[in-house]
């Protein structure tokens, strides 16, 4: 119970009454300040009963639409207060947010009930842009008494929990028609005998085997020289070209196909890591090339690599024009730019920035050209790992032979169009059929030489499209 | 039902205004003015309390009419005038103003306490620091 400001000026009334009673000798003066305080004591004392009234007869309630929801998006909050026999003064009931949820005005989310009423709800919607397990507190219950002496605030009702996502790919799927590969790429067998760590096989000594690879123990055992041989080791030089133009940015962040691929490429960065495999990195955008890393081994390396895939963000299309210009001219005039600060230049500014981002701008398809101008110009046989989808087909055709064709292993992680479009799914015999029609194309990839292929998207979608009876 | 106190702000503004707030103590202010000033020292005990009753009467009247005052809330409002200004009186009669002002301030500030402690244990509002203890 909290005095307000009348409250004092009540007191202070009293207690002045009091005082000029004492200075002046005059006890009547002093019995008005007891009659002053007998107001406050028996107003306190209302007070106190009207609040256990209507604590005894309170139901508050929040309840939410959603208990999980993505980073950025916004749930119902719905504050639902009640007093069945009627308010006995006048209340306020706010629903709190916790310090991670967005900015909701505090009147939007309050309850008022006169006294009298017996019910009253508030619904808001809340964003939530922090990630993690958010507690909605109890809300909060205001009442006043009736000759404002007096406030009290208290928490009545339960705490409600929302557990916000990251808006990152959820069941990813790498596959082939449908069923999931466990490990399309990382671990690399060479098939092959001679130094190494990794024992492989006993095999009788032959002439012209090294007397230091008899193998003892079996020798003594199977009273015959026996050599041990091991798996040869090798690293397998991995050529990672990422696709990211416009194209990719298909449906809502974190669900996009870029999304999907840019999983797939992080955990491939990881295992070449791990093995200590030369990695390289290309990254292309409609305009042309935005990032190149040739294969390399060093910590450093791996870890800009997966710093710049987790930044890999959609480019905007292709620009009419753009490679009419070159990078040195878009740089020169940037920096002329930076320095000039009239309307105009700060107009121009942010196009001459963003043009930067391209390491080479290149006619024509750029994916296409990276491979046929980077990838293929590598010395000796690496991995080429290309992260794309299906909607160019004729034209990934192409860039898959051009890799090939310099004698590269060939892995094309494509996203299949049909299980990212905005509605792709209403019909799902139609999306079966589209389905269809990409696992055809893939399996014409797979059959190349030197070239496998395998879907990437969301897990439940795919299975929805191959669910009952459609799948064949 | 949890027990947290909250220490947000108040959203809820009293259903009196001011001025109705102020009639009570302004009519007890007013009647006591008027008898010191009317019969000044000579005012007499039967005097006095005749001022009492007639100022409760006249806060009581104020308490129906602009409030919602239920017939207990008038009880209290009885009892404390006549504990409050009934001891008051008798504390100056017999020890003077000063102590009788003492006294009234002790028993009012003790009073308000109690109350204010009794609601939160009433609401469950009090913390317990640690449950062994």
């Amino acid at each position: 119970m909290d005095p307000t400001p009348r409250f004092w000026s009540t007191a202070g009334t009293g207690a002045l009454l009091a005082v000029l009673g004492v200075v002046f000798a005059r006890p009547v003066l002093v019995v008005g300040a007891a009659s002053v305080g007998a107001i406050v004591l028996a107003r306190q004392y209302a007070f106190l009963r009207a609040v256990q009234r209507l604590d005894d007869g309170l139901s508050v309630d929040v309840a939410t639409d959603a208990q999980f929801v993505r980073r950025d998006e916004r749930t119902e909050l719905t504050l639902s207060v009640s007093v069945p026999s009627g308010a006995p003064l006048g209340l306020a009931v706010t629903a709190e947010l916790p310090a991670v949820a967005g900015p909701v005005d505090r009147a939007e989310r309050t309850v008022r009930l006169d006294p009298g009423a017996e019910s009253g709800t508030a619904t808001v919607s809340v964003e939530w842009p922090v990630v993690g397990r958010a507690t909605v507190p109890e809300p909060t219950v205001s009442v006043a008494d009736a000759s404002g002496l007096f406030t009290e605030s208290y928490r009545r009702g339960g705490e409600t929990e929302i557990r916000v996502e990251p808006r990152q790919p959820r069941n990813v799927h790498v596959g082939e028609g449908g069923d999931a590969v466990g490990a399309p790429f990382g671990g690399h067998r060479t098939d092959q005998y001679g130094q190494g760590t990794d024992p492989a096989e006993l095999r009788e000594y032959a002439p012209g085997d090294s007397v230091s690879n008899i193998d003892w123990k079996a020798t003594a055992r199977l009273a015959y020289p026996h050599v041990r041989e091991y798996e040869v080791e090798t690293d397998r030089r991995t050529v990672m070209v990422v696709d990211h133009r416009a194209r990719l940015a298909t449906g809502p962040e974190g669900e996009r196909p870029l999304d999907y691929l840019r999983e797939l490429a992080l955990v491939v960065a990881d295992a070449a890591a791990t093995a200590d495999d030369p990695l390289g990195y290309y990254a292309v955008g409609d305009d042309g090339l935005t990032a190149e890393l040739r294969p390399s081994t060093t910590t450093d390396h791996y870890r800009e690599v997966q710093t710049l895939l987790h930044g890999l963000a959609p480019t905007e299309g292709r620009t009419p024009g753009g490679s009419a210009r070159g990078v040195a001219d878009t740089r020169r005039a940037a920096d002329l730019l930076a320095d000039d600060d009239t309307d105009f230049g700060g107009t121009l500014v942010p196009y001459f920035g963003a043009s930067e981002r391209y390491v080479q701008r290149i006619a024509g398809d750029s994916l296409f050209e990276t491979v046929r101008t980077r990838v293929g110009r590598l010395d000796g046989t690496h991995w080429v790992l290309l992260f794309t989808d299906d909607s160019d087909r004729t034209r990934l055709r192409e860039t898959v032979r051009a890799a090939q064709a310099r004698g590269h292993h060939v892995v094309v992680f494509l996203a299949p169009s049909v299980l990212f479009e905005t509605g792709g799914l209403a019909d799902l015999d139609a999306a079966y059929d589209r389905f269809v029609e990409f696992e055809s194309f893939r399996r014409e990839l797979d059959r190349i030489d030197r070239v496998s292929a395998y879907e990437v998207g969301p897990g439940e979608r795919l299975n929805a499209v191959l669910s009952g009876d459609r799948r064949r | 039902m949890q027990t947290t106190r909250a220490d947000e702000g108040h959203d809820v503004d009293p259903s009196a205004s001011a001025a109705v707030a102020w009639i009570g103590v302004a009519a007890v202010v007013v009647v006591h003015l008027a008898v010191l000033g009317l019969l000044g020292d000579e005012a007499s005990l039967s005097a006095l309390l005749a001022a009492q009753v007639f100022a409760l009467l006249a806060v009581a009247g104020f308490e129906v009419g602009f409030g919602s005052a239920s017939f207990r809330t008038l009880s209290a409002l009885a009892v404390c005038w006549a504990v409050l200004a009934g001891g008051t009186l008798f504390a100056a009669t017999a020890a003077g103003p000063t102590v009788a002002a003492g006294g009234l301030a002790t028993v009012a500030a003790v009073g308000c306490y109690g109350l204010h402690r009794y609601e939160l244990v009433a609401l469950g509002l009090v913390e317990v620091a640690d449950e062994r203890e």
